[in-house]
């Protein structure tokens, strides 16, 4: 097959679905701006934070810092932040995401008004900061940092992140307690810079759309095991786009019902993404390089389709028992049963839950190899990448790689050395189907 | 030559050398290597017109050719590409059947890979963009040394007391050589000292890949004696070198131009 050389940066989609996610990126800032003038709060926010339906029942308008820093990269205007935070001091090793953040603060104070041409019209200073520990430390350290640059008051909540082999009645009720209190705690604090309280009911309703919004994205997902892939994981790190920062509104809701249909009709027709479908590639971890995100269709002009991914779709839909009246509780409920969904299976199998989802992703999607992207800068997503493999080597023969670069960072990619990898990742999944 | 012999080529086009092998029914009748010197399309034609020649037949007498290296798009002939990475595994499973394990030192990367006893690619990984791990770190001490790449091997056997280089960048290691050398160190403890370094980093690499005997190593870093040794002796186990590493990729390329049409 001949070799398609790429002029961009970005990847061609597989839906329309996700090509409409462009606008809603640029609609974030937008509306960012326009909220502002309207005297709502904007609040810096880190995403999977479990805060998002409470904030969009405050009538708080999200402000995703980090996926500022991936839609610089993907512009791939990002080399003046990165250089504006490690001349104020900032290590390379740091998030780049924070690196991306803190230079565009600092550039912004230093001008005292938005860096020329900014992307979709830049970031507007935050009227709150809100971290969390979800994920990782630069959630909150990120946001303490910003302190240098603004003096939006700041409040992080803990996520938390019960142990594998913990049993699992014996600590429901404490987890629960103990997240629905860090819950309470961030409401106290946007009742008083808000000066208004907190309506259940109008939660409520933020929660059923967010759950609806996340049940439509599973059931897209489980319409993806259909051969031929109908819809590329390049479309996936396009549409977590709603699924995170528009969670809790009825636009989300809509679009995932719209990628349902779409997604259906694809499998029904056998619209597939590459007309003759080699391998099935199965995104088993890391950030996605949003410099480069055309080596999708680089593999796909090998006829390799990247087919569902372990990454951004953290949680299936879970239950919360009948009997939780309280919306408060139910997040914190919701958080416990999301963060715990594979405990029970690891600790009959192979004792870590990451693998347990892996596996049975490469069961169900029917997988030829297995594709990590560990990221230099980013230590969450990154870290036990190896053991992961290694360990899924013990109940898999498939071909399963590691590449290496940042999700934002380009100088730590490589083009000539992913382009190797690619073509011997490809070799090692072609030996294995003969 | 027999009317019924069918002839294949295989041409690595690497940064630093290109490669060229010929083979009849997998066996290796001609080699050349020459510097890449940053036109590939020259070299191939060299090495290929060079080993033609040895192995006294035209360029029409050939069944088939795969080209492999960084240069690979750069081949003027009609010519399959594969993977370096297989074409590797493939020559060095030629030579030694018993291969399991390849490293590969080149001169922009180290490669590791784990193969079945088909010679086929099982799993791999390749260094991080640094050049400690490279053949190039070996090139750069050598010129500040001011000693033949051929003589790094033999010298470094004689080492009694390996410099402890502190840093894990070929640009500092520079510059902290020249340091040594000023304080008086002996050539072989610098180049065993630049030994240790790399072996660090390669068997780091070799054991996340979960290795298995035989280790073969390959590419032109295996022709120094010092280096296999010490990469041995970092990963705990025997390895096995070529003749002449320097062309099994080429070699493994030859094959596969013989045994697999479409890969």
């Amino acid at each position: 097959m001949e070799e398609r050389e790429p002029a961009k940066t970005t990847a061609t989609k597989g839906t329309d679905a996700a090509r409409k996610i462009r606008a809603m990126v640029k609609n974030i800032y937008k509306s960012c701006h326009e909220a502002q003038s309207q005297g709502k709060k904007v609040a810096y926010i880190m995403v999977s934070s479990q805060y998002d339906e409470i904030l969009r029942a405050m009538d708080i308008v999200p402000l995703p810092t980090e996926n500022y820093a991936g839609l610089c990269a993907a512009k791939r205007d990002m080399d003046r932040f990165l250089t504006k935070a490690e001349e104020d001091g900032y290590s390379q090793v740091l998030c780049s995401y924070a690196r991306i953040g803190l230079g565009f603060d600092s550039l912004r104070k230093e001008l005292g008004g938005m860096p020329e041409n900014a992307p979709d019209g830049g970031m507007p200073l935050p009227d709150i900061i809100l971290g969390s520990s979800g994920v990782c430390d630069p959630r909150f350290k990120w946001f303490q940092a910003c302190g240098r640059f603004m003096t939006a008051p700041t409040y992080s909540i803990d996520v938390m992140h019960p142990p594998v082999h913990c049993d699992l009645n014996a600590v429901r009720d404490h987890y629960v307690q103990y997240q629905k209190v860090q819950f309470e705690g961030l409401i106290a604090f946007l009742e008083k810079q808000t000066g208004k309280p907190l309506n259940k009911d109008r939660l409520w309703e933020t929660i059923r759309l967010g759950d609806e919004a996340w049940r439509l994205w599973y059931e897209s997902d489980r319409l993806r095991t259909a051969k031929p892939c109908v819809m590329p994981s390049q479309d996936h790190f396009n549409v977590m786009v709603p699924a995170y920062y528009y969670s809790g509104t009825q636009e989300a809701v809509d679009y995932f019902q719209d990628l349902v249909d779409e997604v259906k009709y694809k499998v029904e027709n056998k619209l597939a993404v590459v007309p003759d479908e080699k391998y099935r590639i199965l995104y088993g971890g890391g950030l996605p390089p949003w410099h480069t995100m055309w080596f999708f269709n680089y593999f796909e002009s090998f006829g390799a389709v990247f087919v569902i991914e372990n990454q951004y779709r953290g949680f299936d839909p879970v239950e919360v028992p009948d009997h939780v009246k309280d919306p408060v509780e139910y997040l914190a409920w919701r958080a416990f049963l999301r963060y715990t969904a594979r405990h029970e299976q690891a600790k009959a199998n192979s004792g870590n839950p990451v693998v347990e989802k892996i596996l049975d992703l490469i069961q169900d999607y029917d997988i030829d190899g297995v594709f990590f992207h560990a990221c230099r800068s980013c230590r969450a997503t990154t870290i036990g990448q190896i053991h992961t493999k290694n360990m899924l080597g013990r109940y898999s023969d498939l071909p399963m790689t590691q590449f290496v670069s940042d999700m934002v960072d380009l100088r730590d990619y490589s083009e000539a050395q992913w382009k190797a990898q690619i073509h011997a990742f490809l070799d090692a999944m072609a030996s294995r189907k003969k | 030559m027999s009317m019924s012999d069918k002839y294949f080529a295989g041409l690595d086009m690497g940064s630093a050398f290109t490669k060229a092998v010929v083979t009849c029914n997998k066996k290796m009748m001609a080699s050349a290597v020459s510097p890449s010197g940053g036109n590939y399309l020259n070299a191939a034609r060299r090495v290929l017109d060079e080993s033609l020649s040895q192995a006294g037949i035209g360029f029409e007498n050939l069944a088939g050719i795969v080209a492999t290296g960084l240069g690979a798009g750069n081949c003027a002939f009609e010519a399959r590409k594969v993977s370096d990475l297989s074409c590797q595994a493939m020559g060095c499973f030629c030579l030694f059947p018993s291969a399991r394990t390849i490293i590969d030192i080149g001169g922009q990367f180290t490669k590791a890979a784990r193969i079945n006893p088909e010679g086929r690619l099982l799993d791999f990984l390749i260094s991080e963009k640094c050049a400690t791990g490279s053949g190039r770190f070996l090139q750069i001490i050598a010129r500040i040394l001011q000693i033949n790449i051929e003589d790094i091997g033999p010298l470094s056997l004689k080492s009694q007391t390996p410099v402890e280089f502190s840093t894990n960048c070929a640009v500092f290691a520079e510059s902290e050589a020249i340091s040594r050398i000023a304080e008086g160190a002996a050539k072989e403890d610098i180049l065993a000292g630049v030994h240790r370094a790399m072996a660090s980093k390669v068997s780091m690499l070799v054991k996340r890949l979960k290795m298995e005997p035989d280790i073969v190593m390959s590419g032109g870093s295996s022709q120094d004696a010092g280096l296999v040794a010490t990469v041995a002796q970092a990963v705990g186990m025997e390895i096995l070198v070529p003749e002449k590493p320097m062309i099994t990729a080429a070699l493994g390329a030859a094959c596969l131009a013989e045994d697999e049409p479409d890969i």
